[in-house]
């Protein structure tokens, strides 16, 4: 005879069964298989698509000139050939003045210098008396050709 | 899981730390190397840009030589001096006055009281006399001079009916480097 207690052992032992062990804890090889699968992908994906950001970036930089302020060199054209203008002026006026029109200064040539002061020996007049300066040596003084036109 | 799938598990879990691991490094270099390149870039540029400037200076310097010389012409080199000084005596006596030289120094370069620099300068003094239209005549030379020069001072006296005085200072920017 069954009795009750032997009843509610078998409805135990059948609700213990239908119990069992949970689906995600089974394992499922076609399952694991494409998570992994699927893991593997997007850390695949996700590299790549930072691979790409770095190439692209470190591309933009490559072709990208880069712009470096070069140093300006200053040079007044204007106003240095106004400077040499007037100094001509003054020079033609200086030649003007003593009848003559040899170009002045040190730039004559040798021949042409040589011929300005075979022009000027006539009016030779004695040295003048030159106040004697400490900071002019000796040797710095050059009286070898004239340094003005006549 | 059995025995068996855990080290699989482990050896999984290892190869993912390893290739991670890789992959962060590789990344840190690459970074590592765009910096550098970053740096080598602009240091390249700079001595481009350099180059191109000194390029242009030596450009400008062979271009201008002529004007340079013509500029450093109208500045008295001391050691020409002496010999200005015995061409402005003949040029004197051609345009016939008495020429006398009484003061000759040379103020070096320095900054004057308002605060103005000004290069080192040849201080002349000449008193000359003659007729009244020949110093004229030889103080229109005195400014026409073609050297970079300022007449400070300049007095006239007359002596006789026909016999005019002049003093005169001059003060001429000496040629530097």
């Amino acid at each position: 005879m069954i009795e009750s207690r032997d009843i509610s052992k078998m409805v135990t032992h059948i609700i213990r069964r239908d119990k069992g062990i949970a689906d995600p804890q089974i394992m499922h090889p076609s399952r694991e298989w494409f998570r992994g699968l699927g893991i593997a992908t997007l850390i695949v994906v996700l590299g790549s698509w930072f691979c790409l950001h770095i190439y692209t970036q470190h591309l933009e930089t490559v072709s990208t000139p880069l712009s470096v302020s070069e140093p300006v060199v200053p040079y007044q054209a204007a106003t240095i050939a106004e400077a040499i203008s007037i100094f001509e002026a003054k020079q033609a006026k200086f030649s003007e003045i003593l009848g003559t029109r040899v170009a002045p200064v040190q730039t004559v040539t040798a021949s042409t210098t040589s011929e300005i002061e075979s022009e000027v020996e006539t009016a030779t007049l004695p040295v003048p008396a030159v106040v004697s300066d400490p900071q002019i040596e000796e040797g710095d003084v050059d009286e070898s050709e004239s340094v003005l036109a006549l | 899981m059995s025995k068996k799938s855990h080290t699989y598990l482990a050896l999984a879990g290892l190869c993912f730390l390893v290739v991670a691991g890789l992959f962060v490094s590789m990344w840190y270099m690459v970074n590592r190397q765009g910096v550098h390149f970053d740096e080598a870039k602009r240091a390249i540029a700079e001595y481009a840009a350099k180059e191109a400037s000194y390029t242009k200076v030596q450009g400008l310097l062979a271009s201008t030589e002529d004007d340079r010389a013509a500029i450093d012409s109208y500045f008295i080199e001391e050691k020409n001096i002496i010999s200005f000084i015995s061409d402005m005596e003949k040029n004197a006596a051609v345009l016939g006055v008495k020429l006398n030289t009484n003061e000759l120094a040379t103020m070096p370069a320095g900054v004057d009281t308002a605060g103005v620099a000004f290069k080192a300068v040849l201080v002349i003094g000449f008193d000359f006399t003659g007729t009244k239209a020949s110093v004229q005549e030889f103080i229109s030379l005195l400014e026409n001079i073609p050297y970079q020069n300022t007449i400070t001072e300049l007095s006239f006296t007359n002596v006789d009916a026909t016999i005019w005085k002049a003093d005169s200072t001059l003060k001429l920017t000496l040629q530097y480097d």
